[in-house]
């Protein structure tokens, strides 16, 4: 009873391109899916372009406004070319957790690989954004303001860390979250399964206990899911923010 | 002999009267009341919605704070060590390079953690924000928090 | 032992899947059937997520499907999306303004009609006024002409009394002189001439007067 056989990836459709393994995977089914899900929702919730809309087109507009409002607030009104970028983002890690919490499906929010590179590719997209706008001067700013400089070689290599650090803490949060929440979830199952088979009918009544911390356990798990999509997104419009305007 | 039908101002001022009086026309003071509340409503809307959504928006704000503190810190550890076991395999420092990086990625991730905390952000270096950063997340510290108090 | 627990589970999933059927338990249940359909198949080892075997295909299809969403929404969807918001914010502003322009042509509208229904409260207090007084003037001329013309037939009438009584007195005169001389003869056997009887009887009546 491995609580950490969920997150096997298991290809069903197998491709292999050169010496990579390309399959098809479970994974990559629940990306699939949830890129049909968002497409449909944005797609079809606004086919009508009503001026009152309906429930779908409800839906598609309060997402875009949340983050359109979440860009202009945290990355400032010039960073409205990113509202495509982070709205995407949001969406496909908001979808990512939550269809997770479906039975039989994939979290593939819950593998560091996917998270990592997300990050990185807003890591990169942020310093290069940077450094096509404030060119050298952008390494400037890893030198502390109004701090003695024989502080710099210990200051500048901590500011670059720091720098550095932004992509392992953005993904970490992110992968731990959601594989901690989903190992849990599958723990307390087992327990039940385990006291069902192991001690019988009051095993079963026994097992109720684990069920109703399951209960609540999921809810948690969506809550979190939900603030894992917002902080990712956040911590996104900050970054965006110091690249465009480099304090 | 009085004169009877010598009508009084008031006398005419019956039912039509009520047309121009001030709660004649209930419709249109509401059209009035109801005009200004939107465009008071439109103005507010680009800062803040409402009190009520505010704080909302806050408790939200805490709470992914909270989530990321924890983070920031291993993230920058990760980043020392891992760096510091990097530089010992290229240039053969073994173990100076991972003992140096190591306090690099402590003092780092104690910044980073001052600086999620304070909301500093995630500037690099620690220059005083420009003026418009009220609107960042916990942009309410003081401002000289900011500046130069940063080496803890 | 992990295995064992697993195979045991099976059953147990069994016979819990055929007992319960809440949504609770069927979360549970796909717990157990993903437990119990190969139990640790791969024979445990670690994290999943640090195998790199299986990181090609995820970066694959990570980047394959994030790549198409954004273009998907950048292209289409988005657009639409702030469109559609955009034409609802110029048209709640046009419908502001509108009701405002209204709003205020109703409210000169209210303020001509307020003036119109004035000056028509005004005249027609005027014209009532002047009616009214019309009316008792003429009343009053009326009355006057007709006091005049009742003391002028009375007058008429106190005339004609008085030429009545006049001719009915003068003839009560004759009479009486008549009578009296009448009298006078037979009884007395005296003749009297008659200016001595019509002197007599007018004193007596005038005594009687």
């Amino acid at each position: 009873m491995d609580p950490l056989h969920q997150f096997h990836i298991k290809p069903i459709i197998s491709l292999v391109i050169g010496k990579y393994d390309l399959s098809f995977s479970n994974s990559a089914l629940s990306m699939i899916l949830v890129v049909t899900l968002i497409y449909a929702l944005m797609a079809y919730g606004m086919r009508n372009r009503s001026m009152v809309p309906g429930r779908l087109q409800s839906a598609a507009e309060i997402f875009y406004e949340f983050l359109a409002g979440m860009v202009r607030e945290n990355a400032g009104h010039d960073a409205k070319p990113f509202v495509p970028f982070v709205f995407t983002l949001f969406m496909f890690i908001l979808f990512g957790n939550l269809i997770g919490m479906v039975p039989w499906a994939f979290t593939f929010t819950s593998h560091i690989i996917v998270t990592f590179a997300l990050a990185i590719f807003v890591f990169l997209m942020v310093t290069l954004v940077a450094l096509v706008k404030h060119g050298f001067k952008f390494f400037t700013f890893f030198m502390p303001h109004g701090v003695p400089i024989w502080l710099a070689p210990i200051l500048i290599p901590i500011e670059f860390i720091s720098y550095l650090s932004r992509p392992i803490s953005l993904s970490v949060r992110l992968f731990a979250n959601m594989m901690a929440g989903h190992t849990m979830l599958k723990v307390f199952a087992g327990f039940t399964i385990m006291l069902g088979s192991s001690l019988g009918a009051m095993g079963y009544a026994a097992g109720m206990l684990p069920v109703l911390i399951n209960f609540a356990l999921i809810g948690f798990e969506i809550l979190v899911a939900c603030i894992q999509a917002y902080v990712f997104s956040l911590l996104t419009c900050l970054y965006i923010r110091d690249a465009l305007e480099l304090h | 002999m009085a004169m009877p039908f010598v009508p009084t101002k008031g006398s005419l001022s019956g039912s039509s009267g009520d047309l121009a009086s001030e709660d004649g026309f209930p419709g249109l003071k509401n059209l009035e009341e109801r005009l200004s509340q939107v465009r008071a409503r439109r103005v507010s809307s680009e800062p803040v919605e409402s009190s009520d959504a505010a704080s909302d928006e806050s408790a939200k704000k805490m709470l992914a704070l909270a989530y990321r503190i924890g983070t920031e810190m291993v993230a920058a550890l990760i980043i020392g060590v891992g760096g510091g076991i990097a530089i010992d395999s290229w240039l053969g420092t073994r173990p100076w390079g991972l003992i140096i990086m190591f306090f690099l990625g402590a003092g780092s991730a104690v910044s980073n953690i001052y600086r999620s905390i304070n909301g500093i952000g995630y500037a690099i270096g620690y220059r005083k924000i420009s003026g418009n950063d009220e609107k960042r997340q916990n942009g309410s510290e003081p401002s000289d928090g900011r500046g130069g108090g940063s080496e803890s | 032992m992990e295995n064992k627990t697993a195979g045991s589970g099976c059953g147990g999933w069994l016979r819990l899947a055929g007992a319960l059927a809440t949504v609770v338990m069927v979360l549970v249940v796909s717990a157990g059937l993903a437990l119990a359909s190969d139990g640790g198949g791969h024979g445990g080892g670690g994290m999943p997520q640090l195998n790199p075997a299986t990181m090609p295909t995820q970066l694959f299809w990570l980047i394959a499907c994030f790549g198409t969403l954004y273009f998907l929404l950048f292209a289409t969807a988005l657009p639409r999306v702030e469109e559609v918001l955009n034409a609802r914010d110029s048209r709640i502003s046009f419908d502001i303004s509108k009701a405002d322009e209204l709003r205020n042509d109703s409210n000169l509208a209210l303020a001509a009609v307020e003036r119109v229904l004035d000056q028509a409260r005004s005249e027609a207090h005027d014209v009532l006024a002047k009616t009214a007084h019309e009316g008792h003037a003429a009343m009053q001329a009326r009355m006057v002409r007709f006091e005049l013309e009742i003391s002028r037939k009375a007058k008429e009438a106190e005339k004609r009394i008085n030429a009545t009584k006049a001719a009915a007195l003068s003839q009560l005169e004759l009479t009486a002189t008549d009578l009296a001389a009448e009298v006078t003869r037979r009884l007395a056997g005296i003749e009297l001439d008659s200016a001595t009887v019509t002197g007599a009887v007018k004193t007596a009546m005038r005594e009687r007067n």
